[in-house]
């Protein structure tokens, strides 16, 4: 536990001072006492003897405000007796290694809430909040992917030390600093907002990573406060990995606040896809739904049903865009230029590729 | 620089019933800038990422230079690329983006400084080093994408339609840009395009790709020219190649090709091939392009034997041509592409007569040409 550390958090957050103190023996059952004017908070178990303290004056502290220092040492007590079980390996990469082992444990046995244990693994994120990226690298040659390459390359492109944690085999965890954010930001006329500028660096960190060791597809939770939210991020991360592979899966960075409509069709039971899809192209011919066609429809989504920008994607003529929206209006029914009609042809498009 | 050897390639991913690039062949020169081109989902973009080293290549071998490179990682290929989404590293600026692949290779300091700068020149960026890509403008953002991948100085260079994201006037000039850049920088250059004018004016040669499978590769002028079969006939040139279903006979020794309303005779150089061929009698399909059918009195006048008749159902004019959809020439619609000094008006009918020097026949079965 970083004693110095906690007692800075806690005069911030209190604006009143403490101050570190040893005392022979601990005379209560309590977590805290109150003499002569100061109360103290112990940190070490009374049963080893001389215990230490945090010491404070009792005129400075509410009863409410009290309780909650106890509290917030009693978390961290715990949290640090947690942390010396572990091995604690010697090197960065073992120790990373660690934590992902823990943390892959958790997510196995469903649990998205625990506090990350106090691990000097993840070195300054720690306390703070940090930018959160998942790397799933399940193409071809995993071997490629060292820890040690790897982590050059992150630090390289984020110009800092970050942590890198092997999740699995071919999952790591990435944590920067959030300043890589406002970085990204300077210069702009308009800001942009968070989630823009993590996708636009999730986009960069993709295309630096291909060139340099292979593919794989990224994910990010944007902002984090590791040691509370980092295994629930986690979680978040790795569903819209998979939700990004099944849906688009000729796409590589997959963001969970992109992924609404897939998270909601991905619930929907096998035979309720097939019936949907079946209701609602009941007219049409398996030719209807060629590369050709795929591509004007996904190309005219993308540009918000707009006929000239749609066009202007694809290179072809207004009007043969036109004209295959007719031919799929004639085979389905269903004219996308109607909002209605759009939806669920949109749906059914997402729906089309994990029945096929 | 180095070439690149592409020997009976293949990539199936798995669950797909057709491999998405087949038995793919190719001999790359050294310096060569070629492009490949096809149809939506024809297998470009999986063949360059197999060049890349982003896909596995399922089967066959892949050389650079005459290094086999199939399980080489895409760092030590010696190759950069360029793609479409070319994301730019927002929080690095210009400099910092250009510097950055030379800083992971630990180049020294004052090189990559000499590089980036070079490279900047080049480029028309050198004012633009301290920006960040938010502050830049679609074509600068372009240029920087290219100035990553040149600093590095790569063997080969890999754009999968780097240019798709820029509005029509950026990428023609873009276009040039590049090809300028090329041969400037002396290097070998695999391009990715479905669009067909970036082909032509690009490529020094050509490949022309179709369900995962080469159709021809050629230079610009021979594969329009000559193009090898029907998909290549009709994927280059704009407006498209005219197909008319019909059939060849002969008379009197002259071999004619007949159609509805169209009865016309082959120079004799044609006719010894379609006769040597055995094709005298058969169905075949008649290739003409718009431009080869013309309707200069002069040309009338010198053309009797392939002359037709027919109705103009549109007329459109582009100021100094007008291009013509005509019925009554074949079963179907006929494009002519004729000078804008002979008027037309569209309700009218026309005389008109073919090029018969220019044009080509392939079989209905094989779609290959019979007149090469
Ligand atoms: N990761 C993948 N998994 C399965 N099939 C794929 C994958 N990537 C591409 N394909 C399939 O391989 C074929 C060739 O795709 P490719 O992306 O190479 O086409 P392309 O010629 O680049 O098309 P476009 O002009 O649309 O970019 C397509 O049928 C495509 O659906
Ligand atoms: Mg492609």
């Amino acid at each position: 536990m970083n004693l110095e550390h906690i007692k800075q958090r806690l005069e911030q957050a209190l604006g009143i001072a403490f101050a570190i103190v040893t005392l022979d023996r601990w005379n209560a059952q309590t977590e805290s006492l109150e003499e002569q004017g100061t109360i103290y908070f112990r940190i070490s178990d009374p049963s080893e003897g001389a215990v230490e303290a945090l010491a404070v004056d009792a005129e400075l502290l509410s009863r409410s405000e009290r309780r909650l220092v106890e509290i917030v040492l009693e978390l961290e007590r715990r949290n640090a007796q947690q942390h010396k079980q572990w091995p604690q390996a010697a090197d960065e990469e073992g120790r990373a290694r660690e934590l992902g082992r823990w943390m892959a444990d958790r997510l196995e046995e469903g649990d998205t809430q625990s506090p990350l244990p106090d691990h000097s693994a993840l070195r300054a994120f720690q306390y703070n909040t940090c930018l959160t990226l998942l790397l799933d690298t399940e193409f071809g040659d995993s071997n490629r992917f060292s820890y040690k390459e790897l982590k050059r390359l992150i630090d390289t492109y984020f110009e800092s030390d970050n942590v890198l944690i092997p999740l699995s085999e071919r999952e790591w965890i990435v944590l920067a600093s959030s300043t890589v954010l406002e970085a990204a930001n300077e210069d702009g006329e308009l800001g942009e907002s968070t989630e823009e500028l993590v996708e636009s660096i999730a986009l960069a960190l993709h295309e630096m990573i291909i060139e340099w060791l292979g593919e794989c597809r990224i994910s990010s939770s944007g902002l984090v406060h590791a040691p509370s939210n980092l295994l629930s991020a986690v979680h978040n991360m790795r569903g819209a990995v998979r939700l990004g592979r099944l849906f688009h899966s000729e796409e590589y960075v997959h963001l969970p606040w992109k992924l609404h409509l897939e998270r909601l069709l991905y619930t929907m039971d096998d035979r309720e896809k097939k019936k949907f899809l079946e209701q609602l192209m009941k007219n049409a011919e398996h030719t209807t739904l060629d590369a050709e066609m795929l591509t004007t429809l996904h190309a005219f989504f993308n540009n918000d049903c707009n006929i000239s920008e749609t066009s202007k994607a694809l290179y072809i003529h207004r009007n043969t865009l036109l004209y295959r929206l007719d031919k799929f209006k004639q085979a389905t029914g269903m004219d996308v230029r109607n909002f209605h009609d759009a939806v669920l042809v949109h749906m059914a498009l997402l729906l089309y590729k994990v029945t096929k | 620089m180095a070439s690149v050897s592409l020997r009976h390639i293949y990539k199936r991913y798995p669950g797909a019933k057709e491999p998405s690039v087949s038995d793919f062949n190719l001999e790359i020169k050294d310096k060569e800038f070629i492009v490949l081109v096809g149809p939506s989902g024809c297998g470009k973009s999986t063949t360059l990422r197999m060049i890349a080293g982003l896909e596995e290549i399922s089967e066959g071998e892949l050389y650079i230079g005459d290094r086999l490179v199939n399980d080489v990682a895409p760092k030590d290929r010696d190759i950069a690329m360029v793609f479409q989404s070319y994301a730019l590293y927002p929080h690095m600026n210009v400099y910092q983006n250009m510097a950055f692949g030379l800083k992971l290779r630990k180049f020294k300091k004052d090189e990559i400084d000499r590089r980036v700068q070079e490279a900047a020149k080049i480029l028309d960026i050198a004012h633009l080093l301290d920006r960040k890509p938010k502050a830049l403008s679609g074509g600068q953002r372009q240029r920087v994408a290219l100035g990553r991948a040149i600093v590095r100085d790569p063997q080969v260079f890999l754009m999968d339609e780097p240019l798709s994201n820029l509005d029509a006037k950026l990428r023609g000039h873009m276009r040039a840009e590049i090809s300028k850049l090329a041969k400037r920088l002396e290097t070998t250059v695999i391009y990715v395009t479905h669009d067909q004018v970036e082909a032509m004016t690009m490529g020094d040669r050509i490949v022309v790709m179709n369900n995962g499978v080469i159709q021809q590769v050629d230079t610009p002028e021979q594969l329009y020219n000559h193009p090898a079969n029907l998909f290549v006939a009709g994927f280059l040139g704009s407006p498209t190649m005219n197909f008319i279903k019909g059939r060849l006979e002969e008379s009197n020794g002259v071999v004619s090709f007949k159609a509805t309303n169209i009865d016309i005779a082959l120079p004799e150089g044609r006719a010894k091939l379609v006769r040597d061929k055995g094709y005298v009698g058969k169905e075949v399909i008649l290739g003409v392009r718009p431009e080869d059918i013309h309707n200069e009195p002069i040309f009338l006048e010198a053309s009797p034997n392939s002359a037709v008749s027919a109705y103009v159902d549109v007329v459109e004019n582009l100021g100094h041509e007008i291009i013509l959809y005509l019925s009554g020439i074949g079963d179907g619609t006929t494009v002519a592409r004729v000078d804008a000094r002979n008027n037309v008006a569209d309700g009218s009918n026309i005389k008109l007569a073919i090029d018969m020097n220019k044009i080509h026949l392939f079989d209905p079965v094989t779609e290959l040409t019979i007149t090469e």
